[in-house]
This record gives C-alpha cells, structure tokens and sequence, in this order.
C-alpha cells in the first residue's frame, strides 16, 4: 500500500487572525457592543507522493492547520460529535496516529506524537463500558489545560464513571491544573447538563476569560484541581 | 481562608421593633445611590433561624445536614452551626471554612460524586469520614486515600418529571449495589448507611416510597455481608415550603417506622439546602444602560403592537448571582423599587446582564412601568445557589450582603437556648428612628 506518511514540509508559517466583531445585542454606547476575537492558523506547503499507476507523482500542496484549539477526531470513535466542525485539522485526513500512553482496568489513555512540543497535545480518554462499546473523552492539552468534548449521552451512568476515571488519571498522572467541558449553548439538554457537571464539581467560566480558546457559541465549565504550587492560589499545603 | 478575607468581618444589624426589610433595602439603596450603585444582598438571618424552628416542628427526627454549596455566605455557616445543624461539603474548601467555624467532623459529611484525590486526603486527615459514593471507581479512589472512610451508598431514584433530560442519572442502580458491597469487603472499605435524593421538581410519593424500600433491600443486603448500617439519608430538594415537608413527612414517617424503627439504632438524616437560604436573601441591583425595540411580539396583556419594548440591562447577570438561571427557570420576580404610580403604562421588557454574551439574559419576558439608567430593581429569594465561592474562573465581583435580624428573632434564638460566641460580636443594634449608617458604633450585645 502506497505509503501516505506526510514529508517534510517545504516551508510553513502560522499567523494570527485577529478582528472586532460587533455584538449586536447591545447599543452602540454600551462598553460591550464590540468583542475581540483571535484565531491562529498555520498555512504549510508541503510535496507529497501521490500514487499515479504504475508509479508515483510528486505534488505540491497547501494546508492550513487551525492551532485555534479544537480536539481532533479519533479513529477509533464510532459517535458523531454533535456537529463541532469549527477549525478542524487539514482536510486531507491525515491524522497522526494515537499512541497508547496507559492503560489499567476499564480506562486506556492516548496521546499523539507532537513533534513541536509548543502544539496542543491530543490526549484520549477511552472507557470500556461493556466488551463492545465504550466511552470517548476527546481532549486537548496545552500548557497546564484540559480541554475535553464530552461524549454523546454525556449524563449515562456509564459516561459518567468514564469522566470520574478520567479526572483521576489527570489529578494523579499529570499536572494539569484545570480540565475544562465545553457544549453547545444552544443544545436543548443545556440545563441538565449544566447542573449534572455543576453537581460533579465544575463551575461555569465566564465567556470573556482569558484562559479559554475562541471558540463560537459554547459554554466552557472548569473542574479546577487542586495543586500545592497551583497558579491561581496560594494556600499553605 | 482564600477568598472570605472580606467576609470575616461582617455585621448583622438588629432591628428594632417598627424596622422591617424594606427599610433596610430603602436605606441601602440610598447609600448606595451615593457611592456608585453597585448590587448588593440583605440577607434575613432571622429567616434562617425560623425555618430551623420549622423543621424542628415537623421533622424533629431528621438532622438536617445543609448543603454548603448552596450558600457558603460565612454569616450563614456560622449561624447554622450555632443551632447545631450538619454539613453537607462537596469540596476541600467547604469542609475547611466549616471546621473552622468549630464544628466537629462528626457533623460533616462529604458528598461531592467525584471527589478529588487530594479533597479525600483532606478529608481523612481531619477526621470527616462520612462520604457517599455511587460507582467502583470512586469506591477504589476513597479505599486508597481513606481508608477508615465510612460510605453512604448513593442509591439511584426514579425520575418521574416525565422530562428525560433532566434525568441526571445520579446514584447506582439496585442491582449493581451488590457489586458494589462485595468491592468494599474486598477493599476493606465500611459501608454505613445508604443515601438517595428526590429533587424538588418530582417530589411525588411514590418516589418516596420506592426510595425507601430499596434503601431497605440494600440494608439486608449489606448486612448480609456483614456491614452494620446505622445512617439513612434522604437526600435534600426541599423548597422551603411548610406544606411540601409536612407532605413528605406525612408520606415517610409510617414507612420509616416500619423499615427503621425507632429503636433499631438507625440515624436518619437529610440535607437540606435552599430549605434554610432562599427566601433568607434579597439581592438589589441597578441598570445600568437601557435600550428600545420594536415590540415585534404579539404583545402580553395591555401592550399593544405599536407600543415600545425596553431591554435593561443591570449590574448583576447569569455569570454572577444569577446562575441558576442558565440551568433552570428563575422562581423570582423582580420588582421595581422607585415608588410608580398605579396606573402607570406598563412595557414588555427584557432583562440582562452585564456581559457580552447572548446567554446573559435574567428575564425574557415581563411587564415594567418604564424605567431608567439608575433605578433598582429588587428581587427576592436568592438566597440558593447565587453565592458561590470566588475563584480564578468566576472572579465576578460579588456584591456586598448586609445582614440584619429582627431582635424578635433574635430573642427567640436566645431563648431556645442558640449562641454562638464568634457571631455575638457581629451585632449591632438599629433603633427604628435612626438612619443605618456604616458609622453607627458597635453595642455590645451580653444577653
């Protein structure tokens, strides 16, 4: 099988979008008519080996990568996540592959191989609830950060004996110090979710704050952890 | 302690006979209205003291242990450690703020559903060993950091609202209670007692009763494997309503005699939260910019099409005291404070708050007379779930609260014997002829 493993790039660049977008629920007068937003893109040329029978042909193309946090998709995930398209990775669908970095009872955790250590890390979460399904935590880590999107059904009992396995593995494995859940604002389940993760120990983040990633209409709800030598606080241990 | 410095020296106005809260909302508003109008609470802790009285009458033999994350206002932990209730924590910073309030940690119990490693630690360390748990992974977790813990085994509850969103599908299933009584032999970790919740929205009987017979299976199961159970704990979701607990108690107080008798050494418990706060808290804000709109809606009541709607938007949002908002529907009105005219035209109008996101919206919908940049607006019971703790993610400047007690209240209290040396000194007296004024000079307050 013809080898699609991406080459060196030719060169690559990243940049960052910034703008003012008018907020149209308030006057023009009201110190809130205007937000900033901020997005980061990295735009790489790159030959490639493109099968040509009976040989190969070498191409040039372009790709631009969102660095605009956003968790990737998993190939081994058979649910659909809820429609969140907004800056995925390159169309071509050449995802790095996930190692597996632990497993014990019901939970496996993969990792990819960033090759930059200064990109976000694709972190996975996957529980098995029965010998043939399992739950998905899809997450980006960056800089002391969790992000995760929560699976389909996130409320089932199953899921949610798959996010207490994953907070534990975070509290004890890593050090991360805040792992953040983010939904759609406009789901019609938006109420249930907010007080079961409210009830389970998250707290809602203010929109405008600036530890969170630009992203669209989504509510972010933060698990913080506690650390001794935790950045936001400094109680004695 | 992180971020109740500014708390821990708080007052609490006693008012005399003739002041009531309107004039200490009437006298704030006006302080206020000099130095910058922001929102501010006043909280009624004689209310507090009242529904104490209340479950006492009624359900004498449940303790109640309430549930700090509703309000953890330091005035209202204090006040309910003076009459002696529980707690119920969810956090390391909850248990630590309780404790040094001075109550001991047999009257604390931990009920966060995902504990954090680190709050478990805690939690052994000083003592607080009743926590609850529904699934093996946090069986094991509390096993390996406590392992003197006593669990509460958080049993699931029908969901009869009919709404299947809303079924938060907390607590473990009757048939994996097994599994998990025979990991904690195997873990060697004790099991106590059994815990199940009714929320306030599905507080039918029948839901009662199948919780009680099913705390009643996993009893004989446990002590079939040789657990002793002493502790039952129904759970909160009491509104604060009289008639709602006397209907409950009507409806478990025969059960309980049958399935736990009185003599048989078991404790019953509750936790209660909003039952003792929500109707305690009275929060006043201000707008703080006003727009006009087409009145596109088809009009409610009086308004006509061709009238204005108003969209005010006020100091105070979803991303502060008024949080519940985004997960449930407010059960407040607000109501204007500036003295209308009767026959004042009443608008459609909609209700903000400060920030730049769409979500921030208190009302959608409702009748004002027209208002300006600078009135007040007034809404009662948000005593529940609108003082959170600040944190690094919610640093929103939390409005000052007032407290105050009427000096009947006040006297009941002594009377039935509450003190509690830490509060005594945060009083001050309010004659009804004098204006309340941040100079007034301490009294001291000796019974």
């Amino acid at each position: 099988m013809p080898c699609q493993r991406l080459c060196f790039p030719i060169y690559s660049l990243s940049y960052t979008k910034k703008g003012k977008k008018r907020n149209r629920l308030y006057p023009l007068c009201s110190p809130f008519a205007y937000f900033n937003y901020c997005y980061k893109y990295r735009f790489t040329v790159r030959e490639k080996m493109m099968p040509c029978n009976p040989c190969y042909r070498s191409l040039i193309v372009t790709e631009r990568d969102s660095l605009t946090l956003r968790p990737r998709c998993c190939l081994q995930c058979s649910e659909s996540l809820a429609g969140l398209q907004v800056g995925r990775s390159t169309e071509q669908g050449d995802h790095e592959q996930l190692k597996e970095l632990y497993s014990s009872g019901n939970l496996t955790v993969l990792a990819n191989d960033s090759l930059l250590h200064q990109d976000p890390v694709q972190l996975d979460f996957h529980f098995r609830l029965t010998p043939q399904a399992s739950a998905h935590w899809h997450g980006l880590l960056c800089d002391h950060r969790l992000f995760l999107d929560i699976p389909y059904r996130a409320l089932d009992q199953g899921n949610r004996e798959s996010l207490t396995a994953t907070l534990e593995y975070v509290e004890e494995k890593t050090d991360v110090d805040s792992v953040f859940v983010n939904f759609h604002n406009a789901r019609n389940d938006r109420g249930a979710l907010l007080r079961a993760f409210s009830y389970m120990g998250f707290e809602v983040v203010r929109p405008d704050h600036p530890a969170l990633p630009p992203w669209d209409n989504v509510i972010f709800m933060v698990y913080p952890l506690e650390r001794d030598c935790c950045h936001f606080c400094s109680k004695p241990s | 302690m992180k971020g109740f410095i500014e708390d821990a020296n708080y007052s609490v106005g006693l008012l005399d006979e003739g002041t009531h809260l309107g004039n200490v909302i009437d006298n704030y508003v006006y302080e206020h209205t000099l130095t910058g109008k922001n929102a501010f609470f006043v909280g009624d802790l004689g209310k507090i003291v009242k529904k104490h009285s209340q479950w006492q009458n009624v359900v004498a033999q449940i303790k109640p242990f309430y549930t700090v994350k509703c309000n953890s206002a330091p005035a209202v932990l204090e006040i309910l450690a003076a009459l002696g209730t529980g707690f119920a924590c969810s956090s390391k910073n909850e248990m630590a703020l309780v404790q040094e309030l001075g109550v001991s940690p047999e009257n604390i119990i931990d009920i966060s559903p995902c504990k954090q490693s680190s709050q478990i630690k805690y939690a052994a360390k000083t003592g607080v060993n009743i926590m609850s748990c529904d699934n093996e992974i946090e069986l094991k977790k509390i096993a390996r950091n406590h392992p003197n813990a006593k669990l509460l085994l958080h049993i699931a509850t029908e969901d009869i609202s009919g709404d299947e969103e809303s079924n938060m599908k907390f607590g473990t299933t009757l048939k994996n209670c097994r599994h998990l009584l025979k990991c904690a032999k195997e873990l060697d970790v004790q099991i106590v007692g059994v815990k199940f919740h009714v929320s306030s929205s599905c507080k039918e009987p029948q839901v009662y009763i199948h919780a009680l017979s099913d705390a009643r299976c996993v009893f004989d199961m446990a002590g079939e494997f040789g657990f002793k159970m002493t502790i039952l704990d129904i759970g909160g979701g009491f509104t604060g309503s009289e008639f709602q607990l006397q209907q409950v108690n009507h409806v478990i107080s025969p059960l309980l005699d049958v399935y736990f008798p009185e003599g048989s050494g078991i404790k019953v418990i509750s936790e209660p939260g909003s039952y003792y706060v929500s109707s305690a808290f009275t929060l006043a804000v201000n707008i703080i910019a006003k727009k006009v709109v087409e009145n596109v809606s088809s009009g409610v009541g009086k308004t006509g099409s061709n009238e204005p709607a108003f969209m005010y938007y006020m100091n105070d949002g979803v991303y502060g005291s008024f949080a519940s908002k985004l997960s449930e529907n407010l059960n407040t009105i607000p109501e204007v404070h500036k003295k209308y005219k009767k026959d004042a035209p009443l608008f459609t109008s909609s209700l903000w708050g400060p920030s730049c996101d769409e979500l921030d919206q208190i009302m959608e919908n409702c009748l004002l007379p027209e208002l300006n940049v600078g009135d007040w607006l007034i809404f009662d019971n948000m005593g529940a779930d609108t003082l959170h703790e600040p944190s690094a993610f919610n640093d929103f400047q939390r409005p000052t609260i007032y407290y105050m007690m009427s000096f009947s209240d006040w006297y009941e209290m002594q009377d039935a014997g509450f003190t509690s040396d830490t509060m005594m000194k945060n009083f001050f007296f309010v004659p009804s002829c004098i204006q309340l004024s941040q100079d007034d000079s301490s009294f001291s307050t000796e019974a």
